[in-house]
């Protein structure tokens, strides 16, 4: 089935891209903190994500993160981990809880360099609310309230705070709780 | 199957390391799955005999663990293997979504290089949802930037061409030759 989508695509491919992927670029948010670094080495830079970094490495995803792909990353910070149930942390450091640990860590990435000043424009256009593609089984939908911006339906839902961080391979915003798998 | 601990003992028989899988986050979590040495299975109510099994990201499909066998032809297309493994001397196997870096001699997973939404894309057929928002890479941003005849998106490695009144892909962009 995965050879047969990437039959497709390879039988469209246009050879447009000259440009090197190491040729670094600008920061294209002027309101994000550029860490100069790539999103595997700019976790452990930023405050109160203690825990994030500590499962990505746990999920052994930090190699995935100093490559040459772009990922936006909406991280819970320590305080939203430390409202899980009593255990759920552990599991997911467990060994047996690694399968799972991945499977959270979808939820909170997407593909590409989302940055602020893109994502406020696609909510003015569309009215608030705008969809983004993840890397689990369905999409994130972002939504405009006031002046916050909030992931899924609920109320109390995961707010992001801004501005985010801007990585070269990437773009990493704090968010105020787990983003579950229905948002 | 999986080499750790009892890798010989049938998942059947196994009892310390079976558990209800109780995933709350994955495809896993409808409840009947179960999990041993890094796979999923689940039984036929009926016969109690197995009748899905697979490897887990993470599970059994991790770093120092031996590539499955079972697994053998799948090969990622050289196209991945440029742009994700810069053409490096290792090999390269995509699972559920993922892509690993392996050692071609003894088939040892050295590591997860890739994650992938998994979508279908080709020119002519309409873009997922999910792509709002623009997201090409910042090292790319002044050759594909959102015009009016012309929106561009990236995904798995890919960035593609869409018309912004039909939403149909117009052009799959690879972003390394």
């Amino acid at each position: 089935m995965m050879q047969n989508r990437f039959l497709v695509a390879g039988a469209a491919i246009v050879l447009l891209a000259t440009t090197s992927a190491c040729d670094g670029g600008d920061n294209p948010d002027t309101n994000s903190v550029e860490t100069g670094q790539n999103i595997a080495s700019s976790l452990s830079g930023i405050d109160g994500m203690d825990t994030a970094s500590d499962l990505i490495k746990k999920a052994g995803l930090e190699q995935m993160l100093e490559g040459e792909a772009a990922y936006t990353l909406f991280l819970p910070t320590d305080q939203a981990f430390a409202t899980l149930p009593d255990g759920e942390l552990d599991w997911l450091r467990s060994d047996e809880g690694r399968p799972d640990l991945i499977a959270l860590l979808r939820q909170h990435m997407v593909p590409g360099t989302v940055v602020q000043e893109d994502l406020e424009a696609a909510l003015e256009s569309s009215g608030g609310t705008v969809s983004l593609a993840s890397l689990a089984d369905s999409p994130l939908a972002l939504r405009r309230e006031g002046n916050t911006i909030l992931i899924g339906s609920d109320a109390a839902g995961p707010q992001i705070s801004l501005p985010p961080h801007i990585a070269t391979n990437g773009v990493v915003y704090e968010v105020s709780a787990l983003i579950k798998p229905d948002s | 199957m999986a080499k750790k601990g009892n890798g010989c003992q049938p998942p059947g028989q196994a009892k310390k390391s079976n558990r209800d899988y109780l995933s709350r986050y994955s495809r896993f979590s409808d409840g009947d799955w179960r999990y041993y040495n890094g796979y999923a299975y689940r039984t036929d109510t009926g016969s109690n005999l197995i009748n899905s099994f697979l490897p887990l990201v993470g599970g059994a499909l991790f770093g120092a663990n031996k590539w499955p066998v079972a697994y053998q032809d799948y090969s990622v297309p050289q196209y991945y293997d440029r742009f994700y493994g810069r053409n490096d001397d290792y090999g390269y196997r995509y699972a559920d979504r993922t892509i690993f870096r392996v050692d071609p001699q003894d088939q040892t997973i050295e590591g997860i290089v890739a994650l992938l939404t998994g979508h279908d894309f080709g020119v002519g057929r309409r873009m997922p949802s999910g792509y709002d928002v623009y997201n090409v890479p910042s090292q790319y941003r002044d050759q594909y930037y959102d015009r009016p005849d012309a929106q561009y998106r990236y995904s798995d490695g890919y960035v593609y061409q869409v018309d912004p009144t039909t939403q149909l892909i117009a052009a799959a962009i690879q972003l390394i030759v």
